[in-house]
């Protein structure tokens, strides 16, 4: 019977006393998120993988002393924000900054889609423009600002769920993040061509 | 308020959470400074466009739950294998979780005793030791049968697993750099001996009571009185209740504690709780 309606800390439990089957759901539930997460850090999707796998070789040997004060996914950003770090010092050659990059998938190439709701193409076009941007702008940060500036605008994680997942107070992630985005607007402001109103 | 100052408040004004007085203070300084107005746009325009970033789709690539699958079957089945000398790097960068396991050396031994890297002598042990060194814990075991060890971090999951013998002995400082105390794990065979280690963080924790079972207790007791903290005991689940009185860890503790467990002193100032 599958285990995929039963929420997080039924699975955890069930997983806790030895069910695989339950771990293995956990790990379905969560393994594409984990994966957007991971590929929005390192824009390689082979690293994000590895990233992905490692981070959940980690919550296997930990959930057995797992006892739920924070929520699964939070404890997940937390372990899977680890194995990026950890993967950047092992090799930092390996982070791709463009957009163009396109993912391997089991049906083929499959170039990177943004919606794009009504616009002409020349504005869909310097739309696109924009977010590569913004996108290899954040991929010039520094690995821990580049993690909280993903997990706040492109996770839509809260100050307080990354104040849970980096252990850190909810005033430091704040001030941090600002910084992370003073730091952003610097790389921004060395070609404006593209945001002039 | 100055230009720095200023900055901030950026990202909290912009989000309408600045408090009203700032508020005024930095919109003052924003009509005065031209300069400063300009940045402040930027930044408006630098969020208006990071706002975007959640519409980006992302393929989930066809391997991935493979790559996952075996790679959590590999780690399961091959525990890592000893080196000569194993040097551990710190498994953490800045303030994210870096509770790391430092400097483990793997010594080679001939006979009962031991000559390791650092010039000290290793005596055949069945069992680990820790001892204190200020708010890190060094681990030494010298086995004298094949023995596993492993070390989990956790609130990561990071582990390491040495499989030592008569002819390898390993020394590991269990060490954090965390704001908030950091729970080791230590178990020999798969579990047969389990440990648990708190190291206390950079932060005291002022909170004084509390409860839950033997590992929280020990995680308080070294966050409150910034003392690392070492449980030896088989029954690590019976529910607890504490209120930390006073400066001395040790009577605070004890009074804790149900029949049958104890607390004391062991080397080097390490605060021990065991029921063995």
């Amino acid at each position: 019977m599958s285990e995929g309606y039963l929420d997080d800390q039924m699975l955890i439990e069930r997983a806790q006393k030895g069910d695989r089957s339950s771990l293995n759901a956990l790990i379905r539930k969560h393994e594409a998120r984990a994966f957007q997460y991971a590929f929005r850090l390192c824009r390689n999707p082979d690293t994000a993988a590895d990233i992905v796998a490692e981070a959940f070789i980690r919550v296997n040997n930990a959930l057995p002393n797992f006892k739920g004060q924070s929520a699964f996914t939070t404890w997940l950003y937390r372990i899977l924000t680890n194995c990026y770090l950890d993967s950047r010092k092992r090799d930092k050659s390996k982070y791709l900054t463009s957009l163009d990059t396109v993912l391997q998938t089991g049906e083929g190439e499959v170039e990177r889609q943004f919606e794009d709701p009504g616009r002409t193409p020349q504005q869909e076009a310097e739309r696109n423009d924009r977010e590569q941007r913004i996108i290899d702008a954040v991929n010039e940060l520094p690995d821990y600002q580049r993690a909280m500036i993903v997990m706040y605008h492109s996770e839509m994680l809260s100050y307080e769920d990354i104040s849970a997942a980096l252990d850190l107070p909810v005033g430091t992630v704040k001030s941090r993040l600002n910084r992370a985005r003073l730091s952003l607007r610097e790389i921004l402001m060395r070609d404006e061509e593209l945001f002039k109103i | 308020m100055n230009q720095d100052k200023a900055r901030e408040f950026f990202s909290s004004y912009f989000e309408g959470t600045l408090e009203s007085g700032l508020k005024q203070s930095l919109e003052q300084k924003l009509r005065s400074d031209a300069q400063l107005q300009a940045e402040y746009a930027a930044f408006a325009r630098t969020m208006e466009e990071l706002g975007q970033l959640k519409y980006e789709q992302i393929e989930i690539p066809s391997y991935l739950s493979d790559r996952i699958a075996s790679r959590m079957e590999q780690a399961e089945q091959k525990p890592k294998t000893s080196l000569l000398y194993l040097w551990l790097p710190r498994l953490s960068v800045g303030a994210v979780a870096a509770a790391a396991i430092v400097g483990a050396v793997i010594n080679l031994r001939s006979g009962s005793a031991t000559v390791s890297t650092g010039g000290a002598i290793d005596i055949a042990n069945p069992d680990p030791s820790f001892i204190g060194q200020g708010s890190d814990v060094k681990i030494h075991f010298a086995p004298t049968s094949p023995r596993r060890i492993s070390v989990v971090e956790v609130k990561t999951g990071q582990a390491h697993t040495y499989e030592l013998d008569r002819s390898k002995s390993i020394r590991n400082v269990l060490h954090n750099d965390n704001p908030a105390v950091a729970l080791f794990q230590v178990k020999i065979d798969s579990g047969r001996s389990t440990y648990f280690v708190a190291l206390p963080g950079s932060q005291v924790d002022a909170k004084s009571t509390g409860s839950g079972s033997l590992t929280d207790l020990a995680v308080a007791a070294s966050g409150h009185f910034h003392t690392p903290v070492l449980v030896a005991a088989t029954d690590t689940h019976k529910t607890l209740s504490w209120t930390f009185e006073g400066i001395d860890a040790r009577a605070a503790v004890q009074k804790a504690l149900t029949d049958g467990q104890t607390v004391d002193i062991r080397p080097q100032n390490l605060l021990t709780i065991s029921d063995r």
